[in-house]
């Protein structure tokens, strides 16, 4: 397995305070890698940082070898927390520009899913609801072939009933030539399919490791570790 | 073996350059590409409507060609012309040893039509204003930038594929409000035949005499309004991303204090150069402000910032 993505000391102020403080990390292929952290830790940052939305202070990061640019959005499907098209635009137009822009895009699969969740092409986008709109926008991203997928707050909008249609999507297009890293603070949900966890604390890693390891070492789920490790941040006390 | 491998090594390198010219081609069809859409994107606010509001100006220029028929319209008449014309482009007329013109009078629409078409343009201008500013913004700082930044395309593309399709759009707004007014005030004629050979006059005789064209296009108008144009747009874009990374270390009344200094600063060289290029009748030198602010532009949206982290 080779390394997707490599992160050194990374950091980047916002108004003077540090959203990401000499953060490393990195992703091989062939995972599925959930980023773990409260509201407000630099989980967007981050994923704004790999795309190049925003540059950073100091630190590297290489993507496929490579620094952030135009060679590297050729590799990254990147799913935002929130709906990019416009809302007096229908489907079809959207697969239209993702067609028109990314070499990578799958035509076929984007229609073969928006069939299974039983969404006609010709649909407005201001006539859909905000869950309706992300699981489109879902759809639209994940048929890319990237080999790198950030998916920020997936299940954010979206009701209980729909996750599972939203996991196995993910799973669907996952691979073991690409890797996916879900930001998320709904670990319950998302847990059964993570190979790896990042837990971000002040703008760190405070946590990482392969997601069975950290059940066995703390024999608890994910889910349980992630909230011992952010309640006593709550109480303004340390972990130990 | 080893020249197995080397040949391989060989090979991977073509295919390397290989797919590094396909990728720097693809990359240039798609700056195309995306010039191409935002100019579609464009086309009705910034070329097919402005070109609609220069229909009263048409109707009134319509009114004029009728000065042929002076004695048998009742708005256009013969007037004596007092000086003897000089320029080619006069189409006065001799008659019985005088001086004659045509000249439209009292036409009840003309000033309907001329209100039309001011208040027209000047909605037209602003609107576009907004909408070409919105766009940019929308795509650099704005929630289209994660879809539309995400394109593989430099950063310099992108913002090139936004604003010359937008510079088009206001220029060619900005030559047809030049041409409505030419339309408003006077009259094309044609001169012994030669189709070049057009005359701009006023309608109205009395008052500040005849405008005996010269330039029929007030080039200096449209340049000054392209020159603001430019100004307004690439300031604002500048500003913004300026401000988009001075919020790493600064807070945000430090931020408003630099761009309310910078934003001074632009608008002083601009007043400055204007009045230079007027004064030195060099009107090149309206584009100075505008070509350093592309620059800047170019320079700061490489390490491009959105306004959150």
């Amino acid at each position: 397995m080779s390394e997707l993505v490599k992160i050194n000391n990374l950091t980047r102020s916002f108004h003077g305070r540090k959203v990401l403080d000499g953060l490393s990390l990195s992703v091989e292929t062939g995972k599925i890698v959930g980023l773990l952290a409260p509201n407000g830790t630099g989980k967007t940052t981050l994923f704004r940082l790999l795309m190049g939305l925003l540059t950073e202070d100091s630190g590297e990061i290489r993507v496929d070898g490579k620094p952030i640019g135009k060679e590297t959005n050729n590799v990254i499907s990147y799913l935002p927390d929130y709906f990019v098209f416009d809302d007096f635009r229908r489907i079809k137009n959207a697969i239209e520009y993702m067609k028109e822009y990314f070499s990578d895009f799958d035509e076929k699969r984007v229609k073969e899913l928006l069939e299974k969740i039983h969404f006609d092409e010709n649909r407005k986008f201001s006539a859909m609801s905000k869950g309706e709109k992300e699981q489109v926008q879902l759809v639209l991203f994940l048929s890319r072939r990237a080999k790198l997928y950030l998916l920020d707050e997936p299940l954010a909008a979206v009701d209980p009933a729909k996750r599972e249609f939203i996991i196995n999507t993910i799973l669907g297009s996952f691979g073991e030539e690409n890797s996916v890293i879900i930001s998320t603070h709904l670990v319950l949900d998302i847990e059964k399919i993570l190979d790896e966890v990042i837990m971000l604390k002040d703008g760190k890693v405070c946590l990482s490791g392969e997601a069975d390891v950290l059940r066995d070492e703390y024999g608890k789920k994910l889910n349980d570790i992630f909230k011992d490790t952010f309640r006593y941040e709550e109480g303004g006390k340390g972990n130990e | 073996m080893s020249e197995n491998s080397f040949g391989e090594k060989m090979m991977n390198e073509n295919t390397t350059s290989e797919n590094k010219e396909a990728m720097q081609n693809k990359i240039g069809s798609l700056g195309v590409k995306l010039a191409l859409r935002n100019f579609k994107k464009y086309i009705i606010i910034g070329v097919i409507i402005p070109l609609l509001m220069t229909i009263p100006s048409m109707i009134v220029q319509g009114e004029w060609f009728k000065n042929d028929k002076a004695g048998t319209d009742p708005y256009v008449k013969y007037e004596v012309y007092e000086s003897v014309p000089e320029s080619w482009l006069d189409v006065c007329e001799e008659k019985d040893g005088k001086y004659v013109i045509g000249t439209l009078v009292d036409w009840p629409l003309h000033d309907s039509m001329e209100a039309v078409t001011d208040y027209g343009f000047i909605i037209i201008v602003v609107c576009l204003y907004i909408y070409l500013i919105r766009d940019v913004y929308l795509t650099f700082w704005g929630k289209r930038a994660a879809l539309e930044l995400a394109v593989p395309c430099s950063r310099t593309v992108i913002f090139l594929a936004k604003f010359i399709p937008a510079m088009i759009c206001e220029i060619w707004t900005f030559f047809l409000i030049a041409l409505s007014d030419c339309f408003l005030e006077g009259g094309f004629k044609l001169k012994d035949g030669a189709i070049a050979m057009q005359s701009v006059r006023s309608y109205e005789s009395a008052g500040w005499g005849y405008m005996t064209g010269v330039d029929f296009i007030p080039w200096d108008s449209v340049c000054l309004h392209t020159m603001a144009f430019l100004v307004i747009y690439l300031g604002i874009v500048f500003l913004i991303s300026l401000c988009s990374n001075l919020n790493r270390k600064m807070k945000d009344p430090a931020i408003l204090s630099i761009a309310g200094l910078v934003t001074l600063l632009i608008a002083a060289l601009s007043f400055v150069t204007e009045v230079a290029a007027f004064e030195n009748n060099m009107l090149i030198l309206m584009f100075v402000v505008p070509v350093i602010l592309l620059i800047l532009c170019i320079i700061s949206i490489r390490r491009h910032n959105l306004m959150k982290a």
